[in-house]
């Protein structure tokens, strides 16, 4: 808990001091990256950033996790849906008849895209953990024509 | 040699039989780089298309080595007589075998329909994009779905040049289109997937009519996939209600009628003398037991001008203009003093 606010609160520094930056005309570049690590968390939380028009935007999200579930949601600035992921190390989906001897690992999700006429404006990545453990890595690259 | 004729057609449908089973199966060919990939395909079932973008090792049912060549072969024998999505996915060598990668050049999985007769053939054709463009045959729903990943992706490929709202009109045709696919197509399970690639939750609440039409083309679909889609579409929800409205507004309907009939006929049926006040009803007797005005003023001990007075009101609550009428009428045995 203490770890994803710390992580979040290191985030948002990152993100206020490009906004800072960015003051007047967008910048050629800005990227993000963060890591955050969780222990049976379960508290929802949401990353956002801000996305430049006129420009490509690349996303690499991906966790692992070792217990619990997890949900990945990346919204744009309008508030559709872009991409989602969501990993579970102890299922609650139904089993079918069918299903053979279960592989006990840890589960990794991974979202890579890129948006190449992005919606301007504050983009979110929501967190829906449920007594998750493990570990998140997003990075954000984006390249301004201007 | 008659034995044998009536015997012929089992030992037939056995023989074909034999050759369908040893046909069913999913095989194929990938090029993987061995030294990144882990050289092993895992297959999950996929149960609703909300689990499509989900990973736990928990859905991952099988599993098969890739030989040097590239080859690998599942059996499907076990797997469910009706049809199924599936998923075959590869690792890289560092990740755990439960790794979904969604996008990007080195997405991990490919989509397929299949059941315990299916015969599937998974094929890399090598492009760059890897597992992405990896051809599925065999099983014909496939090429379908195949169809409809590629209505949907269009969207993809007009990014780059157009404005937000040529992507959102573009969009809401392409959506358009897989509705349409969705009503055409003869396989069920094909023809919820393209209704699910339309951003069906967007459209629901003006388009009702279209999907109460899909549900009860397939009403008889029992698949999971169907149960889930039916848990977010509220039409089954609103056509209760449009029943409880119905019932609702029939019985103050029928109430109404009821009331109206009740004022119009059944009211009128009724003992007349109901109207009569006290004292009209004490006069009405007399006059029943044939008193004048004059006796039934000093029977009741009230003025004549009074008498007639309640006379001509009882004459007009009743509907008749003379003693010989109230005579006639049959209330007698309804008189209440």
């Amino acid at each position: 808990m203490r770890n994803l606010k710390g992580a979040l609160t290191v985030l948002s520094i990152i993100l206020l001091s490009g906004l800072n930056f960015v003051e007047g005309q967008p910048p050629k570049r800005f990227d993000i990256s963060t890591r955050i690590q969780f222990q049976v968390q379960s508290e929802n939380s949401e990353i956002k950033f801000p996305v430049f028009q006129q420009g490509s935007i690349t996303l690499l999200i991906r966790s692992t996790i070792f217990e619990g579930e997890l949900t990945i949601e990346l919204y744009d600035a309008k508030g559709e849906k872009q991409a989602n992921f969501f990993i579970a190390n102890q299922s609650l989906l139904a089993k079918p008849d069918t299903i053979k001897k279960p592989i006990s690992e840890a589960v990794k999700g991974e979202i890579s895209k890129k948006f190449d006429n992005p919606v301007k404006g504050e983009w979110a990545v929501k967190i829906i953990p449920k007594n998750a453990g493990g570990f998140l890595e997003i990075n954000s690259s984006q390249n301004s024509k201007q | 040699m008659s034995v044998y004729k009536k015997l012929l057609p089992l030992i037939l449908i056995s023989i074909f039989s034999q050759i369908g089973k040893s046909q069913s199966g999913i095989s194929g060919h990938i090029n993987i780089d061995t030294a990144i990939w882990t050289p092993v395909i895992y297959m999950s079932l996929i149960e609703n298309f909300d689990q499509m973008n989900s990973m736990t090792n928990e859905m991952i049912i099988d599993k098969a080595s890739i030989d040097s060549q590239g080859n690998f072969k599942i059996s499907t024998q076990y797997l469910p007589d009706d049809d199924h999505l599936f998923r075959v996915h590869i690792a890289r060598r560092n990740d755990p075998p439960a790794t979904l990668t969604i996008g990007g050049k080195d997405e991990n999985h490919v989509f397929f329909i299949a059941n315990r007769r299916s015969k599937i053939i998974l094929n890399d054709v090598g492009t760059a994009d890897f597992l992405k463009d990896v051809t599925v045959s065999g099983y014909f729903p496939n090429s379908n779905f195949r169809e409809i990943n590629e209505i949907s992706s269009f969207i993809d490929s007009t990014g780059f040049t157009s404005s937000i709202i040529k992507i959102d009109l573009i969009r809401n045709a392409i959506n358009e289109k897989l509705r349409f696919y969705a009503d055409t197509c003869s396989n069920p399970l094909v023809s919820l997937y393209a209704l699910y690639k339309s951003q069906f939750d967007k459209n629901y609440t003006v388009n009702q009519e279209y999907y109460h039409k899909f549900l009860k083309k397939w009403k008889n679909e029992k698949s999971t996939y169907f149960v889930e889609f039916r848990k977010k579409i509220p039409i089954s929800q609103n056509n209760n209600r449009f029943f409880v409205f119905f019932i609702g507004g029939a019985g103050i309907i029928i109430g109404f009628l009821f009331c109206f009939a009740y004022l119009n006929f059944i009211k009128k049926d009724q003992n007349p003398l109901h109207d009569l006040s006290v004292q009209e009803r004490k006069i009405f007797a007399l006059i029943m037991e044939g008193k004048s005005n004059k006796e039934i003023s000093d029977n009741l001990l009230i003025g004549m001008s009074t008498v007639k007075s309640h006379v001509t009101s009882i004459y007009s609550k009743l509907g008749i203009n003379s003693r010989k009428a109230a005579l006639n009428l049959n209330v007698e045995k309804k008189t209440n003093r």
